[in-house]
Order: C-alpha cells, then structure tokens, then sequence
C-alpha cells in the first residue's frame, strides 16, 4: 500500500507538470520537440556514418566497431556510476523531502527505494537520449536483425540499474564512513585512483612480443587499449558483447548476457535495499548533523585570501564573486564532477605521445586533433549546462537580497558569466595547448583551435547562462532538475548542436587542403579565417542574444 | 508519554542539547521555549526521531524513538518550522498520499480530507497546485497533514507563523480540545502569550540547557517575577 501511495504521488507529480506544460505556449513546446528531434537525427546520421565507414575498413573494420563498442559502454558505465553516486547524494540525502518523509511511519528501506527510482532516473535520462541514437544507427549500419533492437532495449534498464546500485552504493558507503570534512579530500583522491587504474590498464605492448598481425597492432597503436574495458566481471563488457551476438543474430548467446545483466541487476538492487535498511536512516542522520558542524568550523580559507584581487571589480561585484566562488567550492559533489571530466581528458591528452599519435600521418594527426577539440568542447557544453544554466535558478529565494540591492539582476547575470566564462576558458585552452603539444600541432591550425576554444567559451557560456536566466527554476534546490526542465534541455541541445556545427565549420578548410582542393598554403590561410570568421559570428550571436533575452526576462520577472 | 532521558546532541565541538531531562504526560499541551539557537529545533528532530542522539535516550509512548520508530511515528505527528510539501500536488492529493502513509481507510480518507480542507476554509483551493499556495494556506495543509491520522502526540515547531487571526484561533482551539482528549502537544515556540494562553506547562531552555520548568506559577515562583511571561523569560534567558 505505501509503494502504491508512491508510485499514485509520482503519477500525480507527472501528471500536474504534463498539465502545468500544456499551459505554456504551443510554440515553445513544438520548438523544444522539433530541437529535440534535430538532435537525435543529427546524432543518428553521424554514427550511422562511422559506423558505416568504419564497417567498409578492410582487414581491422569489424574490430574497430568491436573495441569501440566495449570502450563506449566501458566509458559509458563509469560515467553512469558517477553521475548517480552525484545525484544519489543531492536526492536521497539533502533533498528537503526526505524530512517529511523520515517523519511518517516508513521503513528507511521503503524511502531509499522510492529516492532511488527518482535518483536514477535523473541520472539516467540524458545518457538514454545519447544512446538511442547511437545504438540504433549501429543496427541500421550492420543490416541487423529487428531483433537486435529488443535486446538492446532489454539491455539497457538492467545495465543502468546496475550502474545505479553501484554509484548510490558508494555514496552510502562514503557518506556513512567518512566524516563530511575529510569528503572533498576523499573524492579528489578516489577520482585520482580511478583516473591512475585507468591509466595502468592502457598496455603498451612491442611488436614483436604482441603476436599480433601487423593491422591488429597497429589499431591497438592508434585506439586506447584499455584492457579493463575486457573484463568478463564487467557489466559493460555483457552489455558490449551481448548487443555484438545480437547483432550477429547468435540470439541464444545474446540472450545469456540478458539474463547475465538481470540477474546481477536483481542482485545488487537487493543488496543495496538491504544496506539502505540497515544504513540509510542513520547516514541521512549524520549528514544532517555534519552540515550544522561545517558552521561552526569555518575558518579563514584560500577564498577570502585572494579577496583584494577582485576589489577592482568594485565593492558589490567583489562581493558577488567570492560569494559564488565559496558556494561552489562548499559543494564538493559539484565541482568534482569537473575535476574528473577535464581531469580524464588531461591525463589521455598528457599521454597522447604514449598511443604514438604524433607519429601519424598528417591526415590522421589532424583527424586527431579535431577530436580532442570536439572531446573538449563536448565536455564544456555539458558541464556548462549542468552547472552554468541552474546558477541563476539557485539563487531562487536569496533573489531578496541581491534583487533588492543596489547591484540589480542584470549585473548579478554579468557578474555570473564572467567569472564562468574565466574559469573554464583557463581549463579548456590549458587543456587545448596540451594536446596540441603533445601532438606536434603547431602554427595556422594551433591559431585557430585557441580562436575557436575562445569563441566557443563565450557561445557556450553565454548561451546557458542567458537560458538559464530566461527559464529558471526557483523553486528547485537541485541543480539536476533544474536542468532536466525546459530551459536545460534547450540549452543542451543548442550547446551540442552548435559545437557539431563549430568543428565543422573548422575542419572544412583543412580537409579541403589535405585532400588537394585548396592547393596553396595562402589560399588555406584565406580560408580558414573565413571558416574563423564564421565561429566568431555565430558564437558571438550565440553568447549575445541569449544574455540580453535572459536579461529582458529577468528584469521583468515577478518574485 | 515523551521522556528525555540526558538527552544530549553535539555537532563537533557545540553542545546544542545538553543532558536535557524532560517527561510529559499524556493530555499536555507543553510549550518549549527558548532563543534563538537555543536548542529548540534540534529537541524537537530528536523527540521525533530525525537526528540522532550524541547521548542518551528519547522514549515515546515507552518505546526508544531510535529502535521503534514505525510504531512511534504511526502514533505522532510533526509540524516542522519550515515544511516541505510536493509542490507539484494539489492539496486533496498531497492529503491522500499522506492518508495512505498511514495507511487510513479509503472509504473514510475522502470524507476526512474534505472535513478538513472545509474547516481551513480550503475547500475552493483545494485542486490548485501547492506551488501557488501563500505561506498561511501551506501551513494549513500541513497542520491537516498532521491532524489525519488522530494522532496521540503532535509536535509543532512554530504553529502560528503565517497564519491569519482566523485560523490562528482555530489552531489554538484544535490543540486546546486535542489535550482536552487525551491528546499531547509538544509545541515550541516564540510567541510567548500563546504558550501562556493555552501552554500547561513551560520549559525554558537556553544554550542547550534546561533553565526553568513548569506551570506559569511555578516559573513565577522560580524567576521571583509575579508578572507575564514575557518578563519571566527575558529574567531567566
């Protein structure tokens, strides 16, 4: 009877936002589907594209598409674990419905199991919409069987059940083992440890001693070849294989790897239930009690230190900065996540020389180097989504006394994406030069690749704070549901879209010059500041119209 | 019917509850009062089982609120200072999830909930989402929140804030004849000619530390001050 009282309460909830939905412009719903749609077709025809490519490689074809597979769903199952661990701890321990709930007469177990379903469902959703797309067009390049579609339909709820046990799992254990003051130093160590197996697991092995034919070794030279993702204890490496049966139509072997994935689902969600029975309720406990601890334990921090540096700013924005500058930096769940993303995309950069890519030829090293400056700009748009969009909606009711002030909003907007844009233009270009070193890139394309990571950090920036300003949320704590409204999925969308777009704009130039269109090392200078040209115009576009739109909005909202 | 036996809850080095011994009995209407970060809050989530003690003991109905706290919780209602509610419900539909929390029979739920939501003056609110609701009309739906299941003991934290003269009066009513039933109301508050309009007893704590207990007399007696509460407690915090 209590599990249906939940299930009628999220029924309710679904039902009223679907409603409340209705209510608002037609326009802006069919604009959102129609964006939504975009997307997916675009991200459909892309890996349709590679993968059909990939298949028409002679000799290493299929195993390309192989390894690709089990490191997508090794990557993909990490990211999983890590996005729920995040929201497992915003949902199941700080969300301010689990007061009234410990209130009533529910087993903590009973609470755990409903915060669960919602906590991995927020998790879960945007991965879901990525890998559609992505699972789909590999069926469509490999001519497979409609069966196929099942399983990987079948394949996905356990897998992102078993993905959730473990991230939730570890932030019970974490939460009720560590004191909440050691936790950032816990996280940051953890994340190093994972990012070091990572990196231990990537084998470098002679030619000679490989036994391997000359194309297998030299496509274990060229793809990282990240021994863990071959585990047979992985759930990612069923989910790999068993989607690679299916797509062999070895349906029998296929369905082994279902009912592999299902069982371990059942199974940890049992052993989690369980820990939550006995653990939850006293966890949620501390975690109340050490945040009142933190307050009494402030001292003077680094923060306060570089205070005078910002003091030319103006007294009111100096306030602003080192206020949101110690509100990010007091939520270690957040600002870990963009330590392990950029940290990741570090570590693979620092040992770019270690795959060998900067002996490849010039066309594979700039096909490289594209895809490093897609990784990082990929990173960006969701983390500047994640992060930048909610920073208005989070000031929600504290809008009295910044709303109120002399400062006003729009400088409050400003101030924002400032200090935004700062910080992750420092990481993504610091990021951008390692790579480029690394690869041995230099000169006209080193100079547009640091103009686009510019470009592309005021459009990214600008267009998920100027959103974030448009449709905010100030009724949610949560950063994650406030993304998971319209505005975040708007700015999600455009982020994505337009970084596709970007690239391409880049790389049109240098693909023309590598394949004897553009002859002369002059006329490709010519056309890559055109190419630049138009970066520059659209991300300025893009930074601009949605600030002063998210401006305009906020100047006339009600509070 | 509440018993707090060297109740005491620290976080780090801060001593918020220190040794707190107190027993109310059944049919009381206590208030608990005290400062401002006296205490107070921290008390009333361990009394209803949502902190944990540092130190000692919390027995409600003679059960520890630690162990049993189903058979405790089915019995007790709690209205927090600052209540959550599901802003996407309605009012009859957040009352109807918390009825089948306590799991109240079907058939008597609705009667009950339109009982209720008539009695706060509701009724014409009471399918429009919470999230439009003012801050007197959430009070309201939480305080019926808390009265749906007939509770034995109701612990409210600040009852009156928000509220207007009207429901003011009919909440001092409901806990007047509450007590009158046998019901116990464990009430903190600031509003001090409130604890001493309806409170039978007071207690006073001040940095964790109980300073004065019992009936206004007897505060009177203990600060030397024949004169209203107010006075009291200003002497003695």
């Amino acid at each position: 009877m209590k599990i249906n009282a939940f299930l009628k309460l999220w029924l309710n909830v679904v039902r009223n936002s679907i409603a409340m939905l209705k209510k608002q412009s037609l326009l802006k719903m069919y604009f959102i589907l129609l964006c939504s749609l975009l997307f997916l077709v675009v991200e459909f025809l892309i890996c349709y594209v590679a993968f059909s490519f990939m298949r028409g490689i002679p000799e290493v074809g299929s195993i390309i598409v192989e390894r690709l597979m089990y490191l997508f769903y090794f990557a993909l199952f990490l990211m999983l674990i890590f996005s729920n661990a995040i929201i497992t701890y915003s949902t199941v321990y700080i969300s301010k419905d689990t007061e009234l709930l410990f209130s009533y007469p529910l087993k903590s177990g009973t609470i755990f199991r409903y915060k669960f379903i919602e906590s991995n469902m927020l998790s879960s959703w945007a991965f879901m919409a990525i890998l559609v797309p992505f699972m789909v067009s590999f069926g469509m390049a490999n001519h497979a069987d409609s069966a196929l579609y099942i399983f990987m339909f079948l394949y996905f709820i356990p897998f992102l059940i078993i993905a959730g046990t473990i991230g939730s799992g570890l932030t019970m254990l974490l939460v009720k083992l560590l004191p909440q003051k050691k936790l950032r130093a816990v996280i940051f160590l953890i994340s190093l440890f994972v990012a070091l197996v990572i990196y231990k697991s990537i084998r470098r092995v002679r030619f000679e001693e490989s036994g391997q034919t000359i194309e297998i070794f030299m496509l274990n030279q060229m793809l990282p070849n990240i021994h863990m993702s071959y585990s047979l204890f992985l759930p990612s490496y069923w989910m790999a294989e068993g989607i690679l049966k299916a797509s062999l139509k070895e349906f029998k072997d296929a369905f082994y790897y279902f009912l592999l994935l299902l069982s371990t689902a059942l199974f940890f969600t049992e052993v989690l239930i369980n820990l939550a029975e006995k653990f939850y309720l006293i966890s949620w406990q501390d975690v109340h009690s050490q945040a009142r601890e933190k307050i009494f334990c402030l001292s003077r921090g680094i923060i306060e230190r570089i205070r005078p540096l910002f003091k030319i700013f103006g007294m009111d924005s100096c306030g602003l900065i080192i206020k949101d500058m110690k509100l990010f930096w007091r939520e270690p769940m957040q600002w870990t996540q963009f330590v392990i993303f950029f940290g990741i995309l570090g570590v693979y950069f620092v040992n770019i020389r270690h795959f060998s890519y900067n002996m490849l030829q010039p066309f594979w090293k700039h096909i490289c180097a594209f895809l490093n400056l897609s990784a990082i700009l990929l990173t960006l748009g969701s983390l500047s989504t994640r992060f930048i969009f909610p920073q208005i909606s989070l000031e929600g009711n504290k809008f009295w006394i910044i709303g109120l002030s002399p400062l006003g909003l729009k400088k409050v907007l400003y101030e924002k994406f400032l200090v935004s844009f700062t910080v992750s233009f420092f990481i993504t270009e610091s990021l951008l030069m390692i790579s480029n070193k690394m690869l041995g890139i230099s000169g006209l394309l080193e100079a547009c690749f640091i103009w686009v990571i510019l470009m592309m950090n005021l459009a990214l920036i600008g267009l998920s704070m100027g959103l974030g300003a448009a449709f905010p949320d100030f009724k949610s704590e949560n950063p994650a549901k406030i993304v998971s409204g319209f505005g975040g999925t708007l700015a999600l969308i455009a982020n994505i879209g337009f970084i596709l777009i970007a690239v391409a704009v880049t790389i049109f130039p240098f693909q023309l010059f590598l394949k004897g269109y553009i002859s002369t090392y002059m006329d490709l200078k010519k056309a890559a500041m055109i190419s630049m040209g138009i970066v520059s115009l659209m991300s300025l576009g893009l930074c601009i119209f949605p600030l002063l739109y998210g401006e305009k909005k906020l100047a006339a909202m009600e509070f | 019917m509440i018993e707090t036996l060297n109740l005491t809850k620290k976080f780090g080095t801060k001593i918020a509850v220190n040794k707190l011994n107190l027993d109310v009995g059944k049919g009381e209407l206590f208030g608990f009062l005290g400062p401002n970060a006296a205490g107070k809050t921290t008390t009333i989530k361990l009394l209803t089982g949502l902190l944990k003690p540092t130190e000692g003991l919390v027995k409600i109905f003679g059960y520890d609120i630690q162990k049993d706290y189903i058979k405790v919780k089915s019995r007790l209602s709690y209205i927090p200072d600052v209540p959550y509610l599901y802003e996407k419900l309605t009012a009859r539909e957040f009352l109807r999830f918390v009825s089948e929390i306590y799991l109240i029979d079907g058939k008597d739920t609705e009667k009950k909930i339109e009982g209720f939501l008539e009695f706060f003056s509701l009724r014409e609110y009471e399918n429009i989402l919470i999230e439009e609701y003012s801050h007197g009309m959430h009070q309201k739906v939480v305080i019926i929140a808390a009265l749906i299941h007939n509770p034995d003991i109701i612990i409210v934290d600040e009852p009156m804030v928000g509220l207007d003269p009207k429901t003011t009066k009919l909440v001092k009513d409901i806990f007047k004849n509450s007590s009158k039933n046998g019901k116990t109301i464990f009430m903190s508050t600031h509003t001090l000619s409130l604890a001493e309009e309806i409170c039978g007893r007071i207690c006073i704590i001040d940095n964790g530390n109980l300073i004065a207990i019992g009936t206004l007399e007897e505060l009177r007696k203990k600060s030397g001050i024949d004169g209203r509460l107010e006075e009291i407690f200003l002497k003695l915090t």
